[in-house]
């Protein structure tokens, strides 16, 4: 078969003894990445637990001068994006590099949708002085219990930090598109999609907690 | 790798679910079920990221090692949660079996007010004990060159000595 040639199987590394293992390795290694990235984010997560138990009523407050809107919005957007990036697995897996290559460009699309609804919703909030801890500063949302800025706090980390993650899964995945156009993944070969998409769907995972929990408190 | 692909059709059925799921969060949210809001969220929540694991990530089809690596993670991301709560949530509680406060500042046992004071007043004379002795001690060592002049020291120093020495400078400044 032409695909055996060493020049069509350059992605082959000589330290392995068999492409299967090579897969398996780049597997493993992924998930701990993404086992790293959850005790990450359970930082931010433990946190919001404390505050949010010991402020209620500050995180309620806090959580009405959010837009549940745009949050639901980008919850769908976040949501599809990972269909886009599964699809582009399977097709890729497939070899069917056209289709990839579509819903590459589809899932970045949908992160840059993302990025911009989060850019509009920062803007409204420092527009009104609803800024994080000592810069907190309220100019029209009348009086506020104090650690309505702790909420802050925790919701500009928290969706500021699971931002940088979209913006470098919108590089990566940029990265990913070029790499397909230049032919270079096949049914044989699609390890780095396989692993983009795994890292994006992580990055949605984060968000399917992230939005109930500041948007959605009663 | 050797499993069949997953059709178009199921991931579009499971983003679909997802969806559902979302608008089901978002409905419950306009309820007002007070703390079960929370509870709620957090299941939804859950459903919708064992999908996305299940299926999008093909958690079914993966190695056990590297599911086990992934589980363990939110496992110990559990543990963190649960005792830094199980610290936190419990300051200013009245401890039973210890019979004891629970410090708001460090988390410790904080025993009774009684049992604190006498341990304080037990720390004090000790300490208090432990000067005079010193003093003693200088008195003997100052009394072997020049009897008078130690006398005359020793009666200067009684005041300060019971203090720290910069204590009185200290106490003026504050």
């Amino acid at each position: 078969m032409e695909s055996s040639s060493p020049k069509e199987r350059s992605w082959f590394q000589h330290h392995f003894a068999s492409p299967g293992q090579q897969l398996s390795a780049a597997k493993l290694g992924m998930w701990l990445f993404l086992a790293q990235e959850v005790l990450f984010f359970s930082g931010i997560f433990v946190a919001y637990g404390i505050y949010r138990t010991h402020h209620p009523e500050a995180f309620s407050i806090g959580s009405h001068l959010l837009d549940w809107k745009l949050g639901g919005l980008n919850t769908v957007v976040l949501l599809f994006s990972s269909l886009t990036a599964a699809l582009a697995v399977r097709s890729s897996r497939i070899g069917d590099t056209r289709a990839t290559s579509r819903y590459l460009v589809l899932t970045i699309i949908c992160a840059c949708i993302f990025l911009v609804v989060k850019y509009f919703e920062y803007s409204a909030k420092f527009s009104h002085g609803l800024l994080p801890g000592k810069f907190f500063d309220p100019h029209d949302a009348g009086d506020l219990p104090y650690h309505v800025r702790s909420f802050f706090g925790i919701y500009f980390v928290a969706t500021g930090v699971h931002g940088l993650h979209v913006l470098i899964g919108i590089g990566y995945f940029i990265f990913l598109w070029v790499r397909n156009n230049q032919g270079r993944f096949s049914p044989e070969y699609n390890t780095p999609i396989d692993m983009g998409a795994l890292y994006w769907h992580l990055v949605d995972l984060i968000w399917i907690y992230l939005f109930p929990l500041l948007y959605l408190i009663d | 790798m050797a499993h069949e692909e997953v059709s178009v059709r199921n991931y579009v059925v499971v983003f679909s679910a997802l969806l559902v799921l979302t608008a089901l969060t978002v409905a419950v949210y306009q309820v007002h079920l007070g703390a079960w809001n929370l509870v709620v969220a957090v299941v939804i929540a859950t459903m919708k990221a064992a999908l996305v694991v299940v299926v999008f990530m093909h958690m079914a089809h993966e190695a056990r090692f590297n599911a086990l690596v992934f589980l363990g993670s939110l496992l110990f991301a559990g543990i963190f949660l649960a005792y830094t709560l199980n610290d936190t949530e419990r300051r200013m509680e009245v401890d039973e079996y210890h019979g004891a406060l629970v410090d708001p500042e460090t988390g410790d046992w904080a025993y009774g007010v009684a049992e604190q004071l006498s341990a304080i007043a037990d720390r004090e004379s000790a300490a208090r004990q432990e000067e005079a002795r010193e003093d003693d001690l200088e008195a003997l060592e100052g009394a072997a060159p020049v009897a008078g002049e130690v006398e005359e020291e020793g009666a200067h120093d009684e005041r300060p000595d019971e203090d720290e020495p910069d204590g009185d400078d200290a106490d003026s400044e504050t």
